[in-house]
């Protein structure tokens, strides 16, 4: 079983090093799948009680040059899958930040199976480079439990709204958790998204107008007003925006009618993180 | 000893002490002609913190010479009294010797004046046999170095191993014995000599030391904006860290390193491939047999110093350093690199004992469950490596207060609250 990856350029580096903060900031284990095209990191939902489902896919030739891979073959082609603490992760990469120049990712067994981040900085003061490495320790998750981990499909949603930014979103969670621990999403596709927390004493509500929209199935319906509305957990939708380390100018919220809502962040093109947010009883 | 100074130096007094109080509990204070010395040390005396502040340092200094010019006070005294420091204008310090306490006056802004009183916990002085002319090795750097060195590692991190050759400074978090089961992260940091103002290594080597100290006295080094020295022999000879402010403040950390034999084994560990086997993880036959191969390795060369381990009292003689009691003797000396005592500088075996008891105190420091380790190793030839942990007693108390837990919520021999009749039954049916 073989892995090497390497990253050269120091923008990609500090997107994958926000990802796995914001994989850091929800759960304390997060499972690696890597495949030949593409690498994922899922966030088990029983392991942090309260975070949300939350997983990334990476498309591994944008990111990574010189990515070798050999793992085990099975139906849909070589896999490795690896168990890995993410908080110990994002400390390995915390070298991003220093003016690093290129760094490179290799499985190796030392006493027990670790992922060793050498990471090449250099250094203010003297210009002369350093060689950071860290080595992580991971788990092999053993073949018959891979489907345990298999990546969730991307939920069809009857429509998905495009909300700019999430600092306004964030905030405006934060705040509503104290009041009710449900909230409701509502959304119709003229571009208007409500966020709903409702408790004995007060009915809040906060519209969002204007918002790109975008219908996917059943086109006879186009013409007509679509409005869709979905309770969830408030704890877990305000971990889920407050972790998120990377830039969130394209986040977009699917909302499937009171079954689920579903969350991605394109990072760029290849790169996005998903999360799914299952609708609560109220 | 009465001395004054301005606001801004008591400030740095008290970042000097805020340092030593990082590990010390009791701070040493000596005044002689030249200036006034703060001393510490941490718990297991494995390390020794000096700050000597030059005469002219203070705006005034008298010194009597055959007074008491030494004190031993608390550190969490000195640490109370050192703290909001902004206000501070001015500071007086004095000792007084009936009754033996420490003065210490601040006068602050708008006129207000603090006053405290430490009591003198004892009138000791140490000293150390320790002088710095015997290393060979030399490291000299800006603090923002160290710094990176340092934030390189877990803040937890307690110990770190620098390598030094002739291509560069390796600095790798060290792992113990017992922890090597552990799977935590490991790290390393390869800096080339350039990026020292002066990398002179006369001999090739690796010293392991604690990260504690070191860092105390780092962020004192990033307050006054001075380079570090760090003059250091092999592994198991003390390290010194050095910060000099022009001649005005002059600050020695010396500490004990780990010898070689208890150094990680991260140099046997050879990068191999991983295969499909290793996906199963069991812990604990895997560990048991890596222990036993310690031992295997360690045993033959272990049996002379273990035996240093069972006398634990530090004996004047043979301590890294040595305790004067009394006042104002021969041996009052203040300055390590003047000190001379009878153990001397060329008695080398007396200090490597004091080197390897003080290295055994601050290995027992660091994690108390190795010491079921070190008394299995003893035992030559032994299968079984790993001595029982204590049985603990209180299980059987633990089992006599839940009992109620475990039967069976109702139970009907069991007197009820309601027991006790306060109105009886008035239905005359019954």
């Amino acid at each position: 079983m073989k892995f090497c990856a390497k990253i050269d350029d120091g923008q990609y580096m500090r997107e994958f090093q926000n990802i796995v903060l914001t994989l850091a900031k929800l759960t304390k284990e997060c499972v690696i799948i890597i495949k030949k095209d593409k690498v994922h990191f899922i966030a088990n939902e029983e392991s942090g009680a309260a975070a949300p489902l939350v997983w990334v896919e990476i498309d591994a030739k944008l990111y990574f040059t010189n990515y070798i891979m050999e793992g085990h073959s099975d139906d849909n082609g070589c896999t490795i899958v690896l168990a890995v603490s993410p908080i110990h992760f994002s400390r390995a990469l915390s070298s991003f930040k220093l003016n690093a120049r290129n760094c490179k990712f290799k499985l190796i067994h030392l006493q027990f199976p670790c992922l060793r981040t050498e990471t090449e900085v250099l250094s203010q003061s003297s210009g002369e480079p350093r060689q950071i490495v860290h080595d992580v320790p991971v788990t092999l998750i053993p073949r018959n439990e891979w489907d345990y981990y298999d990546l969730p499909q991307i939920p069809r949603a009857k429509l998905i709204v495009k909300v700019r930014s999430n600092n306004l979103l964030r905030g405006l969670i934060d705040k509503l958790k104290n009041i009710s621990p449900t909230l409701i999403f509502a959304a119709n596709s003229l571009g208007d998204l409500n966020l709903v927390a409702k408790n004995e004493m007060a009915t809040i509500t906060t519209c969002f107008k204007n918002l790109e929209v975008q219908t996917l199935d059943d086109e006879s319906q186009q013409g007509e007003n679509i409005k869709v509305e979905c309770s969830v957990d408030c704890k877990k939708t305000s971990l889920f925006f407050t972790a998120l380390q990377v830039p969130t100018s394209e986040l977009s919220c699917g909302i499937d009618d009171d079954r689920l809502i579903h969350m991605e962040i394109n990072v760029r093109g290849g790169v996005s993180v998903h999360s799914i947010l299952p609708s609560v009883c109220v | 000893m009465k001395c004054s100074l301005s606001g801004a130096n008591a400030k740095t007094i008290a970042k000097s002490i805020q340092s030593l109080a990082k590990f010390g509990s009791e701070l040493y204070i000596e005044a002689d002609a030249q200036g006034l010395q703060l001393r510490s040390f941490n718990s297991s005396k494995s390390a020794m913190g000096t700050f000597r502040f030059k005469r002219t340092f203070f705006e005034s200094y008298n010194v009597l010479e055959d007074n008491e010019n030494y004190c031993k006070i608390g550190m969490k005294a000195a640490l109370a009294i050192f703290k909001n420091m902004q206000q501070v204008e001015r500071c007086n310090i004095c000792i007084l010797p009936e009754p033996a306490k420490l003065q210490i006056q601040f006068s602050c802004r708008l006129e207000t004046l603090k006053n405290a009183l430490i009591a003198i916990v004892d009138e000791e002085n140490i000293s150390t046999p320790v002088s710095i002319e015997e290393a060979s090795n030399l490291l000299v750097g800006s603090y923002k170095l160290f710094n990176d060195i340092s934030n390189n590692f877990n803040t937890a991190e307690a110990e770190v191993t620098f390598e030094v050759n002739s291509n560069g400074l390796t600095a790798k978090n060290y792992i113990e014995g017992s922890r090597v089961n552990d799977r935590f992260m490991r790290s390393q940091l390869k800096l080339s000599p350039v990026e020292f103002e002066n990398y002179n290594i006369a001999q090739e080597t690796a010293i392991t030391f604690s990260l504690k100290e070191f860092r105390s006295f780092l962020s004192f080094a990033e307050s006054l904006g001075e380079n570090i020295s760090l003059h250091f022999e092999s592994a198991g000879d003390p390290v010194i860290m050095t910060i000099k402010k022009v001649d005005l403040i002059e600050c020695n950390l010396i500490m004990s390193t780990l010898y070689v034999d208890d150094v990680s084994i991260y140099e046997e560990l050879r990068e191999t491939e991983i295969n499909e086997r290793m996906s199963v993880t069991v812990k604990t036959p895997a560990s048991n047999k890596r222990k036993h191969s310690d031992c295997g390795r360690t045993t033959n060369t272990q049996t002379p110093k273990r035996a240093l381990s069972e006398v634990y009292s530090l004996s004047n003689a043979t301590a890294l350093f040595q305790f004067d009691n009394g006042k104002g003797l021969s041996d009052f000396s203040t300055s390590y690199a003047r000190n001379c005592t009878q153990s001397g500088v060329g008695n080398d075996d007396s200090n490597e004992e004091g080197l390897a008891l003080s290295k055994k105190n601050s290995v027992t420091f660091e994690s108390i469950d190795i010491a079921p380790d070190m008394t299995s190793r003893e035992k030559d030839g032994e299968d079984e490596v790993i001595a029982q942990s204590p049985q603990r007693t209180e299980t059987s108390k633990l089992r006599r207060v839940f009992t109620r837990c475990f039967e069976n919520t109702y139970v009907l021999k069991e007197p009820s609250p309601n027991s006790q009749v306060y109105v009886p039954n008035s239905d005359t049916e019954d």
